[in-house]
């Protein structure tokens, strides 16, 4: 069984407040649906359609509805444009379970882009036609060497109006992707290198709303994240052999915590001066841990940088926020793609210093800090366990 | 000789980052970087004395404003 690794983020048309392109991701026990919609026109009425479209196809197809049933539904809901008198809105339709195994429905967006080690791989589509919609249909195997892309036609047209007279076109984005299928690249790079093509094609002015969403099959990794030693200093010992021989890495958050470790370990923690900046206290290395940093202001700021991550429309700035050398950017880059599993094991002890000296963030801060970054993980569709210790 | 510095929550809040800096100045203005050597330190357990520093196995509690005073009579007399 593998994981599921996806990622999806859009540009919006230059001007525009809303995006008309939409996303629904629903995550179930076997697999994962994303449907990604590109509403008629653009702003709110775009945006309308196309978030009901991904909407009622991802809920639908989550309670087993058939594709035919969502699709009819899906025309007999849209509200009608004025204008145009048409209610239309194109959408892809991706299912992909944790064997591999991937369906694919189609209608109107450009074509969906496969490849595997490095080469494009043709996709044998067969035809359907609902509702006089007609809809292409799919079904192939993703190994750890695939990458699946979708993308709204505002990605095929990037460059239109500015740098190029047709745009960066299907089969130089189809080229462009050949390198991102390997194993080592996470969904996330895809999508912030396809947008910030994109972004530089249009002259950050873009002509349409652009969208990209990249889905790719993982062996699944576990993150095992240690903050805070446990209430009972005789569990110490326990804890943290449990710890070490969980599955999957660890990461240890807290000064304390760290020293601790280092101490039952019998090795010394190694400190990173190099990634310390004058806003958040320097990452250290110990041997078996895969990351160790300080505790509540390093936390503090990879929420901010992991929601500014979140915020719908895509970011240069935010991404390369998470590729800059302090701890708080290595912590959330790791949450954010090398992580399909977390296990917070979270330790109850009080730490003495912070509840006088004027410390501003007192035991129960550091709870709900923790639980808040539990709540962003599992917002981007991953498994978080709490464990109190 | 090893200084460290802790940066813990509290001793960063406090001015670990100012703290180290300055210490590395001063070492190089008095050409002492064969000598003493910076490091890091998580948590040195006295966090009520905030910023915590550690050379030659004692512990002091230095602020970004003592600093010359802390590097004049203990890290001075110490290699000099």
């Amino acid at each position: 069984m593998y994981f599921i690794d996806t990622a999806y983020n859009s540009i919006h048309k230059h001007g525009e407040e809303l995006c008309g392109d939409h996303i629904e991701q629903v995550n179930l026990e076997d697999s994962k649906i994303l449907v990604l919609a590109d509403g008629m026109g653009s702003g709110v009425k775009a945006n309308i359609l196309a978030t009901l479209t991904s909407k009622i196809a991802a809920t639908m197809l989550r309670e087993g509805a058939s594709l035919d049933e969502t699709i009819d539904t899906i025309v007999h809901t849209l509200p009608v444009c004025n204008e145009r008198h048409l209610a239309y809105s194109t959408f892809t339709i991706i299912k992909a379970y944790r064997d591999g195994v991937v369906y694919v429905a189609e209608f109107d967006n450009p074509s969906v882009f496969l490849l595997r080690n490095g080469q494009s791989v043709p996709i044998n589509k067969t035809t359907r036609t609902i509702n006089d919609k007609v809809i292409l249909e799919s079904r192939f195997m993703l190994d750890e060497n695939s990458l699946l892309v979708a993308v709204s036609d505002g990605v095929i047209h990037a460059g239109v109006g500015h740098s190029l007279s047709l745009g960066w076109q299907w089969k130089n984005v189809n080229e462009y992707l050949k390198d991102f299928s390997y194993k080592d690249t996470t969904t996330t790079t895809v999508t912030a290198n396809v947008l910030e093509v994109c972004q530089k094609l249009y002259e950050n002015q873009a002509g349409d709303d652009t969208t990209v969403l990249a889905v790719k099959i993982r062996e699944q990794e576990t993150i095992n994240l240690f903050s805070g030693p446990p209430k009972n200093p005789e569990n110490d010992y326990a804890v943290i052999e449990e710890i070490l021989k969980s599955e999957g890495k660890v990461v240890v958050c807290g000064g304390t915590t760290a020293s601790v470790v280092a101490r039952i370990l019998g090795t010394e923690m190694q400190v990173d001066l190099e990634t310390m900046t004058p806003e958040i206290p320097p990452a250290g290395k110990i041997d078996r841990v895969e990351l160790v940093t300080e505790g509540v202001l390093t936390i503090n700021k990879a929420i901010e940088l992991i929601r500014h991550y979140q915020t719908p429309g895509f970011n240069a700035r935010a991404m390369a926020a998470l590729n800059e050398r302090n701890a708080a950017a290595m912590l959330a880059k790791l949450l954010i793609e090398n992580c399909d599993k977390l296990n917070m094991w979270i330790g109850q002890a009080v730490n003495p210093a912070h509840q006088k000296n004027g410390f501003p963030m007192d035991f129960n801060f550091k709870i709900n800090q923790l639980r808040e970054l539990g709540r962003l993980v599992e917002k981007m569709g991953k498994e978080v366990n709490f464990i109190y210790i | 000789m090893e200084i460290q510095v802790c940066i813990g929550s509290v001793c960063h809040l406090k001015g670990s980052y100012d703290i180290i800096h300055q210490l590395e100045e001063m070492i190089a203005s008095h050409g002492l970087e064969d000598r003493v050597t910076i490091k890091a330190a998580f948590c040195l357990g006295n966090c009520t004395g905030a910023v915590c520093v550690k050379a030659d196995g004692e512990i002091y509690s230095v602020q970004p404003e003592n600093v010359g005073k802390f590097f004049e009579t203990v890290v001075e007399k110490k290699v000099m």
